[in-house]
């Protein structure tokens, strides 16, 4: 296979997860901005989806004032945001064109469509009261895409790359996410007052990365708290978006990769490193040697894998 | 078929020898059937600003290590005057008259076929020798008056430009269009290959005007395409 289809496949995954992942950061802006809450200026909201997203200095820039239409503009419609929903998605669809004779019909359908509707939407439509149904056009798009790439295409080393390109992305959301508001996770910000400014925060988070209603599941008997929060999304593997979780799908697919070209490559070490790192840990080690300084060396070392597998693979 | 669609930057030479960047080691390449003009091929012998092309890719080339189709400099052959002398070298060639017959064209450099062109504007088909995608064409048949006479100035000021055809009855298809199926002209391209033997490639190239009554088949202009499949060669 071409360096430059790999490349592709990889591109055409991170940018539709990234997409997504705007999309939910949106989503919970716009439901904590309209539930009222003690002292808290809803403008924050749509802040922590700029600052989750990273993009808070670059809008700033630009648009100087944070207000929910400037946001939802530049985070969905943007063509200067490197990361707008559009831009992903333009991104996604663009790399998967290059690629359309390696990929199955159902899963470029499901990518172009999900482009041509969305470059015939006008975002002067999207008003604040008609985001959250676009929103969910997006998030559904999105697995649709993902369910077309699971359910159709062969697996052989492309399927290999479209899943690392997914899960790399997806990790590194999750890391940032948490990273954003770690304060809120440290286990010494267990409730203060009636507890309603850390369950407003918790739920945000749990919502960001679409695990509310399975952390009820995961810690049945439990009330929500910073340390049961932040083991779900960082260690339990059965959250799929859990640090844990996606580096065991990362690991796998490494692994798969060097048992298809029968050759072990230093990428392959470094996912394998990192997965067994994620479950020879608890959170009390985790706390102990820093949550912040342990989320940031993470997504330093998620970028490490990303690029050792394009050097490894030559990726152009 | 097995055949990597590639671009400049996927390739590479080293010592001689064009390779392909792969997922894994490098794979050298032996034939590049290439789409991109000669002077694009390679910046280090052509045009130096070329980004599409690959450097050293001319040096392979010499050297015998790789074979490019088409050939450098076979481009001339796109040029459409050469179309009138075809039986010509086929006859000085093969010491053979044709087998097949050429469409009648006229070669406005040449006086006669000039004034016969210029006397029939309406009935046939004049093209830029060095045109493509169906632009600066007249098809006399279907142009208005103003056309015509707007045609035979620029014809007039530079014949050498230009060379002419009867107009051909193209064939017609069923193709599906917004009202229906209706016929629509079509033309086609088989590809033969010719090395030990002659062959010719079970897919072809069919090209269809989707404009009602449309002779203009490129695809620059709105033509279509349609699976193909020659069943016998």
């Amino acid at each position: 296979m071409l360096g430059r289809t790999a490349s592709s496949l990889f591109w055409m995954s991170r940018y539709h997860e990234r997409a997504m992942n705007i999309a939910k950061l949106l989503e919970v802006a716009y439901r904590n901005a309209i539930v009222a809450h003690g002292g808290q200026n809803s403008l924050d909201d749509w802040r922590f989806a700029l600052l989750s997203s990273g993009c808070e200095n670059m809008y700033m820039a630009k648009v100087e004032e944070v207000s929910p239409k400037g946001v939802i503009s530049y985070m969905v419609f943007d063509k200067d945001n490197p990361c707008s929903v559009r831009v992903c998605l333009e991104a996604a669809r663009n790399n998967a064109r290059s690629v359309r004779t390696s990929i199955t019909s159902e899963l470029w359908e499901a990518i172009n469509t999900t482009w041509i509707e969305f470059s015939d939407t006008n975002p002067q439509s999207i008003t604040r009261d008609r985001l959250p149904e676009f929103l969910s056009w997006i998030s559904q798009r999105s697995h649709l895409f993902r369910g077309a790439l699971l359910n159709t295409l062969l697996r052989d080393d492309g399927y290999y790359f479209s899943q690392l390109g997914n899960f790399v992305e997806r990790v590194d959301n999750t890391a940032r996410v948490l990273n954003t508001q770690y304060w809120v996770l440290l286990p010494d910000n267990d409730v203060i007052g009636d507890g309603s400014m850390e369950r407003y925060q918790w739920t945000g988070i749990l919502r960001a990365l679409s695990g509310h209603r399975s952390y009820r599941f995961a810690y049945p008997n439990a009330k929500l708290s910073a340390q049961n929060i932040a083991e779900f999304l960082i260690l339990r593997r059965e959250m799929p978006r859990s640090l844990a979780h996606c580096y065991e799908w990362i690991s796998g697919s490494a692994n798969d990769l060097g048992l298809y070209y029968g050759e072990s490559l230093p990428s392959l070490k470094m996912a394998d490193k990192i997965s067994s790192e994620l479950s020879d840990t608890d959170m009390s080690d985790i706390y102990h040697n820093g949550l912040h300084d342990f989320l940031s060396d993470f997504i330093v070392q998620n970028n490490n894998f990303a690029s050792q597998l394009s050097q490894d693979y030559n990726f152009a | 078929m097995g055949v990597e669609l590639v671009e400049g930057r996927d390739l590479f030479v080293d010592e001689g020898k064009v390779f392909m960047r792969t997922t894994r080691k490098p794979k050298q390449v032996d034939v590049i059937y290439r789409r991109i003009d000669d002077a694009f091929l390679d910046p280090l012998t052509f045009q130096p600003d070329s980004m599409l092309g690959v450097p050293g890719l001319f040096d392979a080339y010499r050297a015998g290590n790789v074979t490019i189709c088409n050939a450098p400099g076979t481009g001339i052959a796109d040029d459409k005057a050469i179309y009138a002398y075809v039986p010509e070298i086929i006859e000085f060639y093969t010491g053979q008259k044709p087998i097949l017959k050429n469409v009648p064209t006229w070669n406005c450099a040449r006086e006669d076929d000039l004034a016969y062109v210029l006397d029939n504007l309406e009935n046939i088909v004049v093209k830029e020798v060095h045109g493509s995608g169906g632009y600066g064409m007249l098809i006399g048949p279907t142009a208005s008056k103003k056309q015509i006479a707007d045609f035979r100035k620029v014809l007039e000021a530079n014949p050498s430009n230009y060379t002419a055809q009867p107009t051909l009855a193209l064939s017609a298809c069923p193709t599906h269009v917004a009202s229906g199926v209706a016929p629509r002209h079509v033309d086609l391209r088989p590809f033969v290959l010719i090395g030990d033997r002659v062959r010719i490639t079970p897919g072809g190239l069919t090209r269809v005007a989707l404009k009602k009554g449309s002779l203009v088949v490129n695809s620059s202009q709105g033509g279509g395409t349609k699976d193909t499949w020659v069943l016998e060669d």
